[in-house]
């Protein structure tokens, strides 16, 4: 009978410490997401750390369109956490940065070097490792505040509509923190990141050539203009920026990397002058990569074998003829083997930049972390030979067969 | 508190339930750590080597079925002996498991409780086996068999859920630090194994004792087969870092996995099997701390002797100051005694018991 | 003060151990099944002593309280035969009997005035001073038939094996001194609420019939789908005072003797006064009753029973209580419904599916919410988080108080309902359900996603079978919900060892509850899923029964019956 008491009061002791634990514990309302996180250089201080939170319609009367907007606010601090700590105090409830979707660096941070916030980043558990990272042209706060469309609610949602077009653009790449912290650190490969920018539909260059435009992210002609834009890549060389490529140049690297999904190039008319003939591309077989004669010159052949669909069409093309075929393919190999071959000299001459990953093929040639580690692969990677050899198979056209 | 005997099938879920812990912890960290880029090919050479091991302890048991290594200690040298290498296996057993209960605590802390005291968290665990303990021993065992599968599977899904980061020039230096370090130093890393020490006590309680060798090879093998899949995947999906190491690699591991839009954060599912495994691992090191004790002093196993060596593996759990101390007894304190105890020191013991067997056959036969 | 002392000091555990011994060899299955083979075709004997013996030891008669065997001293002719007649209590019409069967078998009367030793003269002539008769020799048999019996339906058989499926159905068998004939009668009269079908586990493909309160009808239920002499009825009163007649049933050839002795033992010794319903007794009897689990299973199916009889456990039936008790049980079988062996395996199999992912959402949805909301909020999908945050600003209460007040108040509307008579009762459901919850959401007391989570919590308890073990997940649910609340997926990691380790150490009857997958023995066809009717060769192992097989190893003899 003495025990029915004790557990009586045992219970009603957890209960008494259930009510008391209820306000100890946090409920979901009760945190700030974080859906992107900016980081510039500040004004006044080290840093200028920027969040943007989604704005919950409050939903009175629960409306249905729940026009949720964001908001981004700015902070000057001397480094992220500080930051945090700053917004926690003007926002009074905690931040959390789970649910964050990107992370964007602007071009003159990333400049200087990204190594301790890839670290900090990484080591925040918070943070998730396939957060996205964008170096933006313009200043991070900039694009965080321009980061709307009129398609879409701006929410953690939208960033990964915008990202995920890389898959049919081939214009840009996924490219995560933990991608970028791992290839921080990694032998085999520099880092890379998102290049973004606020497009601002004044083109820098002309371009009347007969093929696919080359923008960077920005420069690309749309309107109306003031959202942002996300095209090319931003290219390291450890944690520094060293320089970015073009949409063209990223298609390459994609090409080159293996990851291509699916791209459209325009290329000249091999049959008719100042014409084009726009192409599908997706890669038939597995990039072959391989690296010969390991010494300060080392020799590295790319083999792309590529599959195309013929998508533009005029008058009297005949394009899938057995006579025009082969000069159809010739044509589209030999462009595409020369921005190939261009990409990869910009990497190596002008950026010093492995972010193809080369290394992965060189590292095969040695038995000993010590043997690899002493040659040095990236200091060697300047004084590369490429030979880029592309096999494109045209398969068809779309509904005309000839015209 | 009958110690009632269990099927063989529960048998290798004790045996795979220590090793799934250690997989969990620090285990891939502590054998990618040491080989690099060769910890697959070592890994897979470190099996071999077990297999050669546990043939070997087959082989010297059959003289001895239905003992443990209490009672062959005993018949090699007497009581002293037998209280020396119980008193041992205490230790031993009481160590690790805070150790691994700290690491764990920890790892759970920094993820998610950031809020809890440390002490709280152990304390739960703890007491959740000391209550588990109470429904006895087959009981444990039982919880054993249903969490082995559930840890086997998340290990599974961790292996093959990066399979699209798997890059297989991360093989490459294929030797790693050396032909020296790969298989000569490496061959510390049978450590890993370490759960062949539950070979040692489990003799007592198989229904039948002509399923030792079945036991012992199954077990190895699953074991193996998860060590590989495990280093593997870790080893293929993320570039070896020298200077960098993770709480738990699988934790990371498992942080990389998105499947689809909606499921892209699984870790927590994670959490909670690893809560699973961490509460069945204490649950059957007591059982095997308070057998052990028990047949020292000579006495049942009672559920009293679980509290007071839960409440040692408490004390412990808490002395150290800091992750790095704990990080050193993980990766050194931890790895040395298990090959020490478990796969010298028993095997020797057992060596030696098998010649004065040999010896005292001859003279009855004589 | 010194019972606080005590209750602080360790006392060793008394602990009730039985389990069930595999002590029955392969040589004993096999007499057994050698035996049911030969006695197949065995011829009824002439000797009445000897046929008594037959029936006596075919039908367990000392320990089977519902065969009836009636001697008698059969009248025919003036002659007088030694008789008895075979019946089972409640499957005849005794009103048949006593004036159709008996009456005219004993009663001397015109017919039978004659002496015995007369011939019966067919035909007569008188031919050169001789009287020629054509007579028909005295056929007692014959003559029973034609004069004695006035009844409808009688049948003459000599073998045994044409008796016994005649009894059992309802006949009765009428056995005589000196022939070799059997008297197979058609008395069948068994009572039976007008037909009426389950109230609680309703089946779509499946028979229609429920126990009722008398435990004859019960029994003539049961006798009529088993038809087999091998099914036992032993009678055991429980109570001091009521004496209320419990029916402990199985099939003596199959179930193990261990069982059949456990369940005889615990019944025996329940000392109580009175024992009205099953219900009781199955409290009663559990081996571990500090647990919600049901540990015995609880069924109105007839067709239920038999399988479970047939497949080697034990039913026990309690005078007054249309539910029939069925020991031992393991938990897969309270999450499997008597229909599931009528529907094609695959059917079946989704079925069983669903009833798995209707017990994990009862047991473990709430816990899991409040513990993603409370520690886990990364896991939810971005959108998903942002829905839930944007719906709980407005609400004020904290979300464990609002779950607990959810729960408590479905739980509440559950109860009520049951209470009021059935026309209102789906009103109150109404009310309950839509009204008040709409009424929530929209006073902002509690969020929409919580209603849902309720809902759907709700639902999946009604998915689950037995009532008993839906019952059980009520109550273990709260446990998630605080140990969600407290800890996170710790905590409901935390109670779900807990729940594993109290699962894995219970026994029903001697048979492991998670069996027969924890511990694992060979799972042979029955485990949780099924596999195709022809598949499943062979009885529940933990049961360790006397017949192993239940059906040959190519059981579709018509199609395979070459190959063989």
């Amino acid at each position: 009978m003495k025990f029915k008491y004790i557990a009586l009061t045992l219970i009603l002791l957890t209960f008494a410490f259930l009510l008391s634990g209820c306000d100890d514990a946090k409920s979901v309302d009760q945190f700030s997401y974080v859906i992107a996180l900016g980081l510039d250089k500040g004004e006044t201080n080290k840093l200028k750390l920027s969040l943007q939170f989604p704005i919950s319609g409050g939903s009175e009367g629960g409306s249905s369109s729940q026009s949720s907007s964001s908001v981004t606010y700015s902070v000057e601090c001397i480094s992220i956490e500080d930051g945090i700590n700053q917004m926690n105090n003007y926002i009074n409830k905690p931040i959390n940065l789970a649910h964050c979707g990107v992370i964007v660096f602007s071009e003159e941070l990333a400049e200087e070097g990204l190594s301790t916030f890839a670290y900090t980043l990484t080591n925040t558990i918070e943070v998730r490792p396939d957060t996205n990272i964008i170096v933006s042209r313009s200043p991070a706060e900039k694009y965080l505040k321009n980061a709307t469309s009129p398609l879409e609610e701006v929410s953690a949602r939208y960033y990964d509509i915008i990202l995920s077009s890389s898959e049919f653009t081939g214009y840009t790449d996924d490219m995560t923190l933990s991608d970028f912290f791992y290839s921080l650190n990694d032998t085999t490969k520099e880092p890379s990141a998102i290049l973004g920018n606020v497009s601002t539909s004044q083109t820098s260059k002309t371009n009347s050539s007969d093929e696919t435009n080359s923008y960077k992210a920005g420069d690309t002609p749309i309107s109306p203009s003031e959202s942002i834009e996300n095209s090319g890549i931003a290219v390291f060389k450890g944690d520094k920026l060293v320089g970015e490529l073009d949409n063209i140049e990223t298609m390459c690297y994609l090409m080159v990397t293996n990851r291509l999904d699916k791209c459209t190039i325009t290329i000249p008319n091999p049959f008719q002058e100042s014409e084009t003939i726009d192409l599908q591309l997706t890669l038939r077989n597995n990039t072959k990569n391989t690296v010969y004669s390991l010494d300060t010159n080392p020799y590295v052949e790319v083999q792309v074998s590529m599959n195309a669909q013929i998508l533009s069409m005029t008058e009297n093309a005949e394009y899938l003829k057995d006579e025009n075929l082969p000069i159809l393919e010739e044509a589209v190999n030999s462009y595409l083997e020369k921005i190939i071959s261009s990409y990869l000299y910009k990497t190596s001459q002008e950026y010093h930049s492995d972010i193809s990953g080369f290394a992965k093929e060189a590292i095969k040639k040695f038995l000993t972390w010590d043997q690899w580690i002493s040659y040095n692969w990236h200091d060697n990677y300047q004084n590369c030979f490429f030979k880029v050899t592309v096999d494109t198979t045209i398969r068809s056209g779309r509904l005309f067969i000839d015209a | 508190m009958s110690s009632t005997k269990i099927s063989s099938i529960q048998a290798i879920a004790l045996v795979l339930i220590v090793i799934v812990n250690h997989l969990l912890l620090s285990m891939t960290n502590n054998i990618t750590s040491s080989t690099g880029s060769a910890s697959i090919l070592n890994s897979i050479y470190v099996f071999i080597f077990a297999l050669v091991l546990v043939a070997l302890i087959v082989k010297l048991y059959k003289n001895f079925a239905g003992k443990d290594i209490l009672d062959i200690s005993q018949f090699l040298g007497g009581k002293i002996l037998k209280t020396v290498v119980g008193a041992l296996y205490i230790i031993y057993c009481v160590f690790i498991l805070s150790l691994v209960i700290r690491a764990l605590a920890k790892d759970i802390k920094l993820i998610y409780f950031n809020d809890f005291e440390l002490g709280t968290i152990i304390f739960l665990i703890l007491l959740t086996s000391v209550i588990v303990y109470n429904f006895g021993h087959s009981s444990v065992s039982k919880c054993a068999l249903i969490v082995v599968p559930i840890m086997a599977i998340i290990i599974l899904i961790v292996a093959f859920g990066n399979a699209d980061r798997f890059s297989f020039e991360r093989v490459f230096p294929l030797l790693g630090f050396g032909v020296n370090e790969t298989f000569f130093m490496g061959l510390s890393n049978i450590f890993a194994y370490s759960g062949i020490g539950i070979l040692y006590l489990i003799m007592p309680m198989l229904k039948d004792t002509k399923d030792f060798k079945k036991i012992s090879f199954i077990s190895i093998i699953i074991t193996g087969i998860l060590i590989i899949l495990s280093v593997g995947s870790l080893a293929l999906s993320f570039p070896f870092i020298e200077s960098i190491t993770e709480i738990s690699e699988l934790f990371v591991g498992v942080q990389h996995i998105s499947f689809g839009h909606v499921l892209q954060r699984v870790d927590a599912i994670f959490v909670l099997g690893w809560v699973l495994a961490i509460l069945a691992y204490s649950s059957v090191l007591i059982m095997f701390i308070v057998l052990v004790f028990s047949k020292l002093v000579n006495t049942k196993p009672v559920t009293p002797m679980a509290m007071v060596f839960a409440s040692l593996a408490f004390i412990f759990a808490l002395l150290p100051k800091n992750a790095n101390v704990v990080s050193f007894l993980d990766s050194v304190v931890y790895k040395y005694s298990s090959i020490a105890l478990i796969i010298v020191g028993s095997l020797l013991l057992l060596i030696f018991a098998n010649i004065k067997y040999k010896k005292l056959n001859k003279k009855s036969e004589v | 003060m010194k019972n606080l002392i005590d209750l602080l000091k360790w006392q060793p555990k008394k602990e009730y151990n039985f389990s069930i011994s595999e002590a029955h060899s392969s040589q004993d299955n096999q007499d057994n099944e050698n035996n049911s083979s030969t006695n197949e075709t065995q011829n009824v004997f002439t000797s009445l002593s000897k046929n008594l013996e037959y029936i006596k030891v075919k039908y367990n008669t000392l320990i089977n309280s519902d065969i009836i065997i009636r001697d008698f001293i059969l009248t025919a002719r003036n002659k007088q035969f030694k008789a008895f007649l075979l019946y089972i209590d409640g499957m005849v019409d005794s009103k048949i009997i006593n004036d159709f069967v008996l009456r005219p078998l004993m009663m001397k009367n015109t017919a039978n005035s004659f002496e015995g030793d007369q011939n019966r003269v067919v035909s007569e002539s008188v031919t050169h001073n001789i009287t020629i008769r054509k007579v028909k020799k005295f056929d007692i048999v014959e003559y029973i038939s034609s004069c004695l019996l006035p009844q409808n339906s009688v049948e003459q058989t000599k073998s045994f094996d044409e008796v016994i499926p005649g009894v059992n159905s309802g006949n009765c068998a009428l056995f005589i001194d000196t022939v070799d004939t059997v008297f197979n009668i058609e008395v069948k009269g068994f009572k039976q609420r007008s037909v009426e079908s389950p109230q609680n586990e309703i089946v779509i493909r499946g028979s229609q019939e429920a126990f009722t309160e008398v435990i004859r009808t019960n029994t003539s239920i049961l006798r009529r789908l088993i038809n087999n002499e091998n099914l036992v009825i032993e009678d055991i009163s429980v109570g001091k005072l009521s004496r209320t007649k419990c029916g402990i049933c199985y099939m003596k050839n199959i179930a193990n003797s261990d069982l059949i002795a456990e369940v005889k033992y615990r019944l025996n010794n329940v000392e109580v006064d009175y024992l009205i319903s099953s219900g009781q007794l199955q409290q009663l009897i559990e081996d571990d009753s500090r647990y919600s689990l049901p540990q015995i299973i609880a069924t109105e199916r007839p067709d239920n029973t038999s399988n479970y009889i047939l497949e080697g456990r034990v039913a026990v039936i309690v005078n007054g209580s249309p539910y029939v008790l069925i020991m031992p049980a393991t938990f897969p079988d309270f999450l499997s419904s008597s229909e599931d062996i009528n529907l094609k395996f695959q059917f079946a199999n989704l079925l069983k599916f669903i009833r798995i992912l209707a017990l994990l959402i009862s047991l473990l949805l709430p816990g899991i919410y409040i513990a993603i909301t409370t520690f886990h909020q990364e896991l939810l999908p971005t959108e998903l988080l942002f829905a839930i945050v944007s719906s709980k600003q407005n609400v004020p209460l904290p979300i464990i108080l609002e779950i607990v007040v959810m729960e408590l108040s479905f739980e509440l509307i559950r109860e009520a309902s049951l209470r009021v008579p059935s026309p209102i009762g789906s009103t109150l459901g109404i009310i309950g359900a839509l009204i008040l919850g709409q009424a929530a959401v929209d006073a902002n007391i509690v969020t929409p996603i919580l209603i849902i989570i309720v809902s759907i919590t709700g639902i999946a308890s009604f998915a689950v079978p037995d009532f008993y073990m839906s019952f059980h997940f009520r109550i273990a649910r709260f446990w998630y919900i605080f140990a969600g609340f407290f800890a996170g997926f710790l905590g409901i990691g935390i109670t779900l060892f807990i729940h594993f380790a109290i699962l894995t150490s219970i026994k029903s009857f001697g048979v492991y509850y998670l069996s027969p997958y924890i511990p694992a023995m060979h799972i042979n066809s029955k485990g949780y899923f099924l596999s195709p009717m022809w598949k499943r060769e062979k009885r529940s192992d933990f049961l360790n029964t006397k017949r192993e097989r239940k059906q040959k190893h190519i059981s579709m003899q018509w199609k395979y019956h070459n190959e063989k």
